[in-house]
């Protein structure tokens, strides 16, 4: 029963989505607007990066750029030493 | 932002990342092979401020003879791993076919050194007359600034704009702007593009 339920709902969805009329000249312009607002952002901030301390600045964007969690330092260690001997 | 900007070299001092961290290291391998070598694109950016991530961080490489690549493979492979080579031979064949050979540290895909060989006029004139960014002391050799930001609004993507322009506001001042629009002329970056580092609209 859930299953029916569950394949007949995706259906009701994928026909709803179908139905839908996209106003691409809209979303154009929202494209457009939303990278305007980027280039302001761009600037906004590179203005403060040029009055605001090195370690001020670079604290904050490491919160961005450390976006890759790390692989445990011993695994990476004892994975060198596996490829070295072979 | 505090820096001191000359014609050579730009010094830096911030808070290292593991992005920082992972290319100074790099860098010191080829240093160590006196191997000639330029970053280029996103980490050029970053590396200045530019509040995004990167997967990669991509070098431009003059090509070198086998012989002193097999021993800078050597070197790299005892700490790093390549992605698409397994052995020196492939390894080069693959860079003198124009393709790039991708580094990382072991069971860590993110982030990873695109390694490439020089191909173009412009990967050449950009290795040749590299800047030296002296970051925390370390020396590490960047595009120059004129021509990296014409290339990336030669490459167009909203991302690419988007680094352009962040260089150019933060060095507009330090900036050759016969440099700068001789690489607009070279690259043919066409007006509205270059319009893009000041007008919003």
């Amino acid at each position: 029963m859930y299953y029916l339920k569950f394949h007949t709902k995706k259906l009701i969805y994928l026909s709803e989505l179908t139905d839908l009329k996209i106003d691409f000249a809209e979303l154009e312009e929202q494209k457009r607007r939303n990278f305007r607002e980027r280039l302001k952002f761009i600037d906004w901030y590179a203005e403060w990066l040029k009055k605001t301390p090195n370690e001020v600045w670079s604290k904050a964007q490491n919160a961005v750029v450390e976006q890759f969690p790390k692989y445990p330092a011993s695994r990476r260690k004892s994975a060198a030493i596996k490829t070295k001997k072979s | 932002m505090e820096f001191t900007f000359t014609e050579k070299s730009i010094t830096l001092d911030k808070e290292l990342n593991s992005l920082d961290r992972f290319t100074i290291s790099f860098c010191k391998k080829l240093d160590k092979h006196k191997v000639k070598y330029c970053l280029v694109s996103g980490y050029v950016a970053i590396v200045f401020g530019r509040s995004r991530a990167t997967e990669d961080v991509d070098m431009l490489v003059e090509k070198m003879p086998f012989e002193q690549f097999a021993e800078l493979w050597k070197e790299i492979r005892t700490e790093l791993d390549c992605m698409n080579a397994f052995s020196e031979k492939e390894a080069y064949e693959m860079l003198c076919d124009g393709c790039g050979l991708r580094f990382h540290e072991f069971n860590q895909p993110l982030p990873n050194m695109e390694f490439k060989f020089i191909k173009t006029i412009t990967d050449k004139y950009t290795v040749e007359n590299s800047l030296e960014l002296r970051l925390n002391k370390h020396i590490l050799k960047i595009s120059p600034l004129e021509i990296q930001i014409a290339f990336k609004l030669y490459l167009g993507s909203e991302k690419d704009i988007e680094d352009a322009r962040h260089l150019y506001k933060i060095f507009k001042d330090n900036l050759n702007m016969s440099k700068l629009s001789n690489s607009f002329v070279l690259l043919k970056v066409p007006h509205e593009k270059v319009d893009l580092l000041e007008r919003i609209n």
